[in-house]
């Protein structure tokens, strides 16, 4: 299976050569696809756990903006993010589509539940490794690259493939720390122009 | 997976030799407080033999060899063949420790010491003092060991009986003895004499009694027996049945080891993924139970077969929440020893006494309940318990008196350390805390204040530091350790009298009372332990320092207030305390009027943490899901608290804008203040 998916990916590009098939290969497999506004993400499906519908969320006073609050998940309190507010999309406004992604995945060997919101999910696809490249550089403006770990394509459809634990890591909460995030509209408020 | 049978023994009897050393140190105390005691006695033999039998089977001769040694110190205490005396005490506790080093060494993986000196010296011990004859009072019930139970059940397995014989010998006189051996050999030749009291070691020449006890196996009948033994004079014996189902007198000896409650080791992970379960039943109950939807189908069924559930919840919760508690009664032993040690050390005398052993407690707080209570203890004997002449000048007993005790009281489990010592010196302590800079020359502290101020961190008014205590540190750990588990922690004091350290602990760290309180839309829980009263003030009652600070004048103080809305950026709360309401609050002898909308209800909560991924969440530490099923933030008292008067001491400049600024619609009219 691998090999012949390694030969249909030499086949479409020789010059990008290894570093294209190890992305392809290290990346090839399920993901979920969502909507953020009008763009495609994809989150490995294996971190995960569930889709809840939008409930009720508890401002957590003092965090990052971009944390909506927490939620009760069957009795466990777990941190809502605004995956819009994040990437400077605007603030998401709640429709019969928005969905709460509850991911799980390891974070210095601890394990780390959220939960993602997002415009809609659409489906499960599967990516073969010649589907997928890697990040293109976005320059300076749009989405940080650090969150993007391939691209995938589908049906002529673009999925940016997102590696959530990037988007929340312990980084950003340190940084959270020291600058209690003193504007949090602005960032936000220039970019929610545009779509919302 | 892999583990040997040899890895699983050794690391059974890790854990089990780490239990039976810890009885044994129990038992010890035990003994030393009622020498003589034949039940501790017993006990304590049967667990250095059971001990003994684990070393050698786990592969450590050398334990072995000590704790042989150990049981024949104990034999000889038993048949009073060494008088039970500190000295012997001494040896023992500190056996008791190495063995417990021993154990802690191989748990490290290393291999135990040589200990054959200990050895030799258990051995010789006591031995040169004064033999002692039996002091005991004859007539008692027999003492039987571990060895004699087995003996006991094999014998019923094969179909005998065992009975208890008393006997009164037909003369008192000094042959008695004689008769005790004769009637044991005609008893043997039809049976099995499992024991005798007195002990058939004791017959010989000297021995006297009125009754003789003897513990039978045998598969005669009882007509039988009364023949047997008539031609001795003794077929006027009473006998019963052990095991007989009429028998009510079956003795405590008997009925111990099969009676031993059944207890069962559970990874704690798992109790405690079992109560998070519970406690999302919990809540989906009185998601269910709260649900209009039922409210509006008034049904009687409904309704019955809902408070059923809601009963059946809450016995579950309690059940749960029982599986993490245990008893007291481990720390209070290591405290009894610790005294014991000390006051040894100290050259004081103590009586210590402890009551409510049995007093349950969060497994997680005996933990952390343990080092105040050192701290309480050590203070105690050091600074409060005069030495023996001191006393005896006061008209007091030579020996101090220290008491512990744990009690439930009202929602709460209170500790207390109580001594007859010299009290606290109030002039001492004044003098301390002035020189100190903690108060300034021209005020006078009330009485509850001044001896508060113990507690603060570095305070000792000890005048010289001694080995156990006196550097200063320790009150301070005391408040610090009570007021992480949530509680709250008094001191009195007589001069001449004594001290009395009470310290409340709510009952379980897991659940909170609180109360819930409304600002804006949003609602937060304040722990009922932190408020002190609410109030609506007249507007007269406020003033404002440096243009923005508002102060209450409470009872002629002035109270720094703190607005929820402000704090917390809620929009539509309410800033006015006029309107609104002040809740006052207190943390670590600081208090804080917080401006709320309104109170609205209490509620016990289960306290949640919030989840990860948060970063740091200032003012709040958890949360808990309430009645509804949406997430409620818990406040946290000791930083709104510390904030607030960190901000009305610095005042003016407008440091304040770091945490009570931006999303522009708060800091509504301070446009002044958007950059510090």
């Amino acid at each position: 299976m691998v090999t012949e998916m390694r030969d249909t990916t030499s086949q479409a590009s020789a010059a990008h050569g290894a570093a294209l098939d190890e992305v392809g290969v290290r990346l090839a497999g399920k993901y979920m696809t969502f909507k953020l506004a009008a763009e495609l993400y994809g989150i490995e499906i294996l971190k995960v756990r569930e889709l809840i519908r939008l409930m009720e969320i508890t401002r957590v006073p003092g965090t990052k903006p971009f944390i909506r609050g927490v939620i009760n998940l069957r009795g466990k309190v777990i941190p809502v993010v605004d995956l819009r507010m994040k990437f400077g999309m605007g603030e998401l406004t709640a429709t019969e589509q928005t969905v709460i992604i509850v991911v799980q995945y390891q974070f210095k060997g601890q394990e780390l539940t959220m939960g993602v919101l997002v415009d809609e999910v659409l489906e499960v696809l599967r990516l073969a490794p010649d589907q997928i490249e890697p990040p293109p550089d976005f320059g300076t403006g749009g989405i940080d690259i650090r969150y993007i770990m391939g691209v995938g394509n589908s049906d002529k459809r673009v999925v940016l493939l997102m590696d959530i634990g990037q988007v929340l890591s312990a980084e950003e909460s340190a940084q959270l720390q020291v600058t209690m995030d003193r504007e949090p509209g602005k960032g936000a408020g220039t970019a929610a122009s545009q779509d919302s | 997976m892999a583990k040997s049978l040899n890895e699983r023994i050794r690391a059974t009897f890790l854990e089990e030799g780490n239990e039976q050393l810890e009885a044994l140190g129990a038992l010890l105390l035990e003994l030393e407080a009622h020498p003589g005691d034949a039940e501790s006695i017993a006990a304590l033999l049967r667990i250095a033999h059971n001990f003994k039998g684990a070393a050698g089977t786990a592969g450590f001769p050398t334990l072995a060899n000590v704790a042989h040694a150990t049981e024949e110190v104990l034999e000889r205490l038993r048949d009073a063949k060494i008088a039970a005396v500190g000295g012997v005490f001494d040896r023992l506790f500190a056996t008791v420790d190495e063995l417990k080093a021993q154990l802690g060494r191989l748990a490290d993986g290393h291999e135990p010491d040589e200990l054959g000196a200990l050895v030799n010296e258990l051995k010789n011990l006591g031995l040169g003092s004064v033999v002692l004859t039996p002091v005991a009072p004859h007539g008692g019930d027999v003492v039987l060991g571990e060895y004699d139970l087995v003996r006991i059940k094999v014998l019923r397995k094969r179909g005998f009986r065992i009975l208890r014989l008393t006997l009164s010998p037909p003369h008192t006189d000094a042959k008695v003895w004689k008769w005790a051996r004769q009637v044991a050999q005609k008893l043997r030749t039809e049976g099995d004499v499992i024991g005798t009291e007195p002990r058939e070691t004791e017959f010989k020449a000297g021995l006297k009694f009125d009754l003789l006890v003897v513990v039978l196996a045998t598969v005669h009948a009882d007509a039988e027996l009364r023949a047997l033994l008539s031609p001795l004079g003794a077929d006027n014996f009473e006998l019963v049945d052990l095991y007989a189902k009429t028998a009510e007198a079956s003795p405590d000896y008997l009925k111990r080891p099969t009676t031993v409650r059944q207890s069962l080791k559970v990874d704690v992970e798992r109790v405690d993924n079992l109560v998070d379960m519970i406690g999302e039943l919990v809540v989906v109950q009185s998601m269910v139970a709260n649900a209009p939807e039922f409210g509006a189908a008034a049904s009687r069924r409904i309704s019955n077969c809902l408070s059923q559930l809601t009963r059946i919840t809450r016995e579950l919760q309690d059940a749960g929440l029982r599986l993490r508690m245990v008893p007291l009664v481990g720390v209070f032993q290591h405290l009894s020893r610790m005294v014991r040690d000390l006051s040894h050390k100290t050259t004081k005398e103590v009586v210590f006494t402890t009551s409510g052993e049995n007093v349950e407690m969060d497994r997680g707080m005996v933990e952390h309940v343990v080092d105040p209570l050192v701290h309480m203890l050590r203070n105690a004997i050091d600074h409060g318990i005069e030495a023996p002449e001191e006393r005896q000048r006061c008209g007091k007993p030579s020996a101090g008196r220290i008491s512990l005790s744990a009690y439930h009281q009202g929602g709460s489990i209170v500790l207390d350390v109580v001594d007859d010592g010299r009290g606290l010196d109030r002039a001492k302590i004044l003098a301390k805390a002035r020189e100190r800079g903690l108060l300034r020359e021209e005020v006078t502290p009330s009485d509850a204040e001044l001896l508060n101020l113990v507690f603060e961190s570095g305070f000792s008014t000890a005048t010289e530091v001694t080995e156990i205590s006196g550097r200063g540190v320790g009150m301070d750990v005391v408040r610090k350790h009570v007021e992480e588990m949530r509680g709250r922690v008094a001191i009195t004091s007589t001069p001449g009298v004594g001290t009395t350290i009470k310290i409340v602990l709510p009952l379980t760290l897991a659940i909170i009372d609180g109360m819930l309180i409304g600002c804006g839309s949003e609602r937060y829980i304040l722990p009922t332990i932190a408020i002190v009263e609410s109030l609506r003030p007249a507007p007269a009652a406020l003033s404002s320092v440096a243009g923005r600070h508002q102060m209450l004048s409470l009872r002629g103080h002035l109270l720094p207030l703190v607005s929820l809305a402000e704090l917390f950026h809620v929009n539509d709360g309410c800033n006015d305390p006029c309107r609104g309401l002040v809740v006052v609050v207190e943390s670590v002898g600081r208090r804080v009027g917080l401006v709320v909308d309104d109170v609205l209800a209490q509620q016990q909560v289960v306290i949640k943490n919030l989840g990860q991924g948060l970063g740091r969440a200032p003012f709040l530490s958890g949360a808990a899901i309430l009645p509804d099923g949406r997430v409620g933030l818990i406040l946290n008292v000791d930083e709104v608290a510390a904030f607030s008067t960190s901000m009305s001491t610095r005042s003016v400049g407008g440091r304040r804008t770091e945490l009570a600024s931006p999303q522009g619609e708060v800091a509504a009219g301070a446009p002044a203040s958007t950059s510090p």
